[in-house]
């Protein structure tokens, strides 16, 4: 019963176009009040804010989004795409590809898809729209393509889930491999086969000139020595991922003074907006975590469980409920409370009944791209719509061909383990 | 109603299972059922350094208290803590459940002051030194080694002469594999739950270079609100837990020391020379504690004899 | 009233810009020192952690607010009337507001006795519990100021509604980002 009255009240509340973040936060006071009156309203109201905040990993939000400003207040960021552009343009919705690209390769750099979808809404879209890209289609791949940085290792997600399931974090992060770049396999197709249908979306293909290719490549290089920097420094072992992101806005910002190609007032814009973003990511997340919260202490999720548990259902029923009940929570709750409130129980379930761990690791994160993207409280889409303005149900409506997509390889994800399971058998 | 507990460990941890988890079931045995709890698990309520406010709010009746991450309410227990303290977890375990017991106990009062009564506790192993290289065997091979460390280890890093390097819990993994971490101090029961055996070349064995204070605390007021037999059933389960516990742990260390020869990894023990310098330098890590609680008005070497005179009690 | 808001905002949203750059400085020189020396800023963890990033947020709040940081739904919104609008907004940000007050109340309320006992983290240093929460009271005022303040504006029909980017002001977003 509470739990209708808390979730009643966030729809109405976020029909009566009261901000995400605050909706969530006053629904969360409320339902905390239903539960156990003002000594809870009190507990949580008094640190919630500061214990999100004061958080070394969030880091991650602000310093990953400050390089992208970086990049793109200088131009830095146009120069890749208009270079991919030249490279791509005969093909139909080739700069779209090239997007999904570039979100995978900065996933082999970031494990957070909130950094790495806000990287992406400042530096692609306005380039986007400037060749000739529909809204809609723009911001519907840089969301979707933001959710590769959860599957393509590292992993903040995985890294959590091998914690909370004493899985093999290294197996685990091997095995996202596969289906991250399946994943992002699928979006290209998707791209392409949108282009085809619907050619007023995409610039027109036009011929591929040689020269104008190669002249292209030149005003990249600084962007490819900042790649090289992150990269280099993950992987050498310079900095964690948490760090790796200060040390590129860093290096970015020491490179675009060098080339000055920043002035004051776009290293003064560089701040704004990352702060802007910085603050709307968290203020959502702390609601999330509230509202989550709430939800425990009414006991809902571990009731739903129980009852599967009890139902004697065949294992493939009950993983296949699972996955339905995770895809449906998935569009009500922030991922990293459904992960951190379920998976414990979740997993014994699962490997009780004869599941490979690291396999539904898997599945359990493909289950979280996806909900990162769908209506009501999809993350992704609502960091990108922040970012480009786009209002909200319009990048929901943009993201949901590849929601599509994303269900299709999740069913394949469920129907061949091997995928999954085929990089981490041949470590030792 | 059912009385509720939180904590922040996974299912699957030791620390569910033999610990809050069997001491539930302790409970609720001991009171022929009347007694009953909802488990909170793996932060489900709160990050693990916030769940003492949830007790003290009375969110929850009964929650983990990890004395590490409550410096700034609890400063004299995280004596128990220091270097050189606990050196076989059994009897450290023994030692500081007898004073969390004892109404006149430093560590008991700390407790009391914050509106808690402690339910049960333990002291996990022995810090030991885990790396990415080979052993080490002499106390200069320390210099220029950066190891994970938080609180008060920094100081026991900073005193053998590494360097101590703060970091998140999911980064280490990484940081371990790629040689951000030259290594890191962790008690042995510790190494799998962050998965870092996969990435560690060495174990010692025999240092006692700290650890970390494992408690379970009830609100006071729900206590006190409790009719004499449930109190005492409370009790019992907590001697009962603290026994239990304690031993599953020292069996625990021995099994996962073969398990990590038979994985490969060097487990070895410090010779007695360098055993004994490293033992010198962490001394001082005691006194400069005891020196900087005294400067905020609170006996520290009074704490550090109390848990002293409790291990010679249990017959160290 | 409004006016004199503003520049605290302002003055605040600075300071937070403040704690990005300090982060983004120390946290490079101490990953560069713990490669090159094996000598890292062993304090700059905890001072990024409990200090930079909670001011970071909690400053620039208030000023967010009036940049339009906060995204909402808005499925009725040109269904409605500008009254109507001016109404709803109204009412949306006295609840906010409300709730940010019994924030500021609570989380102040700590700050006051982590300032009376003299609480610190243990460390390499002391580090003050109260220097690190105080910001969410200090951000969580402000903003409720702002929200009372406006809705008060709606409410006489001295301020409109920010509207929601329509087809043809998209430019004018896209601008924002270059
Ligand atoms: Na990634
Ligand atoms: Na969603």
């Amino acid at each position: 019963m509470i739990i209708m009255i808390g979730v009643g009240l966030l729809i109405v509340l976020l029909l009566m176009e009261m901000p995400i973040a605050f909706a969530m936060m006053v629904a969360a006071t409320v339902g905390l009040w239903l539960v156990g009156g003002e000594l809870m309203v009190h507990s949580y109201l008094a640190d919630a804010f500061h214990n999100v905040t004061a958080s070394y990993t969030m880091l991650t939000i602000p310093m990953f989004v400050l390089m992208a400003q970086y990049m793109a207040q200088s131009g830095m960021a146009r120069d890749i795409i208009a270079c991919s552009d030249t490279w791509l343009r005969r093909f139909n919705g080739g700069l779209g590809m090239a997007c999904v690209f570039a979100s995978a390769f900065m996933a082999a750099i970031i494990g957070s898809s909130t950094a790495s979808c806000a990287t992406m809404s400042s530096a692609a879209f306005p380039s986007m729209r400037e060749s000739g890209y529909d809204r809609r289609i723009s911001v519907g791949i840089i969301a979707i393509a933001g959710t590769l940085a959860i599957m393509i290792p590292p992993s903040i997600v995985l890294i959590i889930y091998g914690i909370l399931t004493q899985q093999s974090v290294g197996k685990l992060l091997i095995a996202g491999l596969v289906p991250g770049l399946l994943t992002a396999a699928g979006y290209i197709l998707t791209i392409w086969g949108l282009s085809k249908r619907r050619p007023d979306l995409v610039p027109r293909p036009t011929a591929f000139n040689m020269r104008e290719a190669m002249g292209a490549l030149r005003p990249v290089w600084p962007a490819m020595l900042l790649m090289v920097v992150t990269i280099g420094g993950l992987y050498s072992g310079l900095a964690t991922p948490t760090e790796i992101g200060a040390v590129g806005s860093l290096a970015a910002l020491v490179i675009v003074l060098l080339m000055r190609r920043i002035d004051k007032r776009r290293f003064a814009s560089a701040m704004t907006e990352t702060l802007g973003t910085t603050v709307m990511i968290i203020t959502i997340i702390i609601g999330a975590m509230m509202f989550g919260y709430f939800l425990t202490l009414t006991q809902a999720t571990q009731s739903l469980i129980a009852m599967i548990n009890d139902a004697n259902l065949s294992p493939w029923a009950v993983l296949l409920t699972l996955v339905v009940i995770y895809l449906v929570l998935g569009m009500l709750m922030d991922q990293m409370a459904i992960l951190v409130l379920t998976v414990p129980v979740t997993f014994a379930l699962i490997t009780q009944l004869g599941f490979d761990g690291i396999w539904y690791g898997i599945v359990i994160t493909k289950t979280v791209e996806i909900g990162l993207v769908t209506p009501p409280l999809g993350l992704n889409v609502f960091i990108t719509s922040g970012i480009t303005r786009v209002p909200v149900g319009e990048c929901f409506r943009g993201v949901a061909p590849f929601v599509l997509v994303d269900l299709l390889i999740l069913g394949l994800l469920l129907a061949f383990p091997e995928i999954s399971l085929f990089l981490p058998g041949l470590m030792k | 109603r059912d009385m509720t507990l939180a904590d922040s460990f996974p299912l699957d941890h030791y620390l569910s299972k033999e610990g809050t988890v069997y001491w539930m079931n302790r409970v609720t045995e001991l009171t022929g059922g009347d007694l009953a709890f909802q488990h909170y698990p793996a932060e489900q309520i709160a990050k693990a350094s916030e769940i003492m406010r949830r007790v003290q709010d009375g969110v929850v009746d009964v929650g983990y208290v990890g004395i590490g991450y409550v410096s700034d309410r609890m400063p004299l227990n995280g004596a128990t803590m220091l270097p050189g303290v606990v050196r076989d977890s059994t009897r450290a375990s023994q030692a500081y459940w007898s004073e969390l017991k004892d109404p006149d106990s430093v560590y008991r009062k700390e407790f009391e002051k914050n509106g808690l009564v402690p339910v049960f506790a333990v002291l996990l192993p022995p810090y030991q030194v885990v790396l990415n290289k080979p052993a080490i065997d002499s106390t200069s091979d320390f210099k220029g080694l950066n190891l994970r460390s938080s609180g008060s280890l920094d100081l026991a890093v900073q005193a053998l002469g590494a360097s101590p390097v703060s970091m998140a819990a999911p980064d280490i993994y990484l940081a371990l594999q790629r040689g951000t971490l030259d290594g890191t101090l962790l008690p042995v029961t510790s190494i799998t739950p962050y998965r870092v055996d996969e990435v560690t070349s060495s174990v010692s064995t025999n240092g006692a270079f700290g650890s970390f204070a494992i408690t379970v605390a009830m609100n006071a007021e729900r206590y006190e609100a409790l009719d004499d037999a449930r109190k005492h059933a409370i009790r019992q389960a907590g001697d009962e837990t603290v026994r239990h516990l304690s031993e599953y742990e020292a069996e625990a260390v021995s099994q996962l020391l073969t398990q990590f020869k038979d994985q490969g990894i060097q487990v070895y023990a410090f010779s007695d020379p360098t055993l004994k310098t490293i033992e010198q330098r962490l001394d001082g890590v005691r006194e400069q504690w005891a020196r900087r609680m005294e400067k905020r008005g609170l006996d520290g070497q009074q704490a550090l004899q109390a848990m002293e005179h409790a291990l010679e009690q249990t017959g160290r | 009233m409004s006016g004199s808001l503003k520049l605290l905002e302002r003055g605040l949203a600075v300071i937070a810009v403040g704690a990005v750059l300090a982060m983004m400085l120390l946290v490079s020189l101490d990953v560069i020192a713990r490669y090159l020396f094996k000598a890292p800023l062993t304090f700059q963890y905890s001072l990024t952690e409990d200090y930079l990033m909670v001011i970071m947020v909690a400053l620039a709040l208030p000023w967010a607010e009036r940049r339009g940081a906060f995204i909402r739904l808005t499925p009725f919104h040109r269904l409605m009337s500008p009254g109507v609008r001016r109404g709803l907004y109204a009412l949306n940000n006295l609840i906010i507001a409300l709730m940010l007050l019994a924030m500021t109340w609570y989380a102040g309320e700590r700050v006051w006795v982590d300032w009376l006992e003299q609480r610190v983290i243990f460390g390499v240093i002391d580090w003050p519990v109260w220097l690190s929460h105080v910001w969410v009271p200090i951000g969580t005022l402000v903003l409720s100021l702002r929200l009372f303040t406006n809705a008060c504006l709606y409410l006489l029909g001295k301020a409109e509604v920010p509207s929601p980017p329509s087809l043809d002001e998209m430019g004018e977003g896209e601008e924002a980002l270059r």
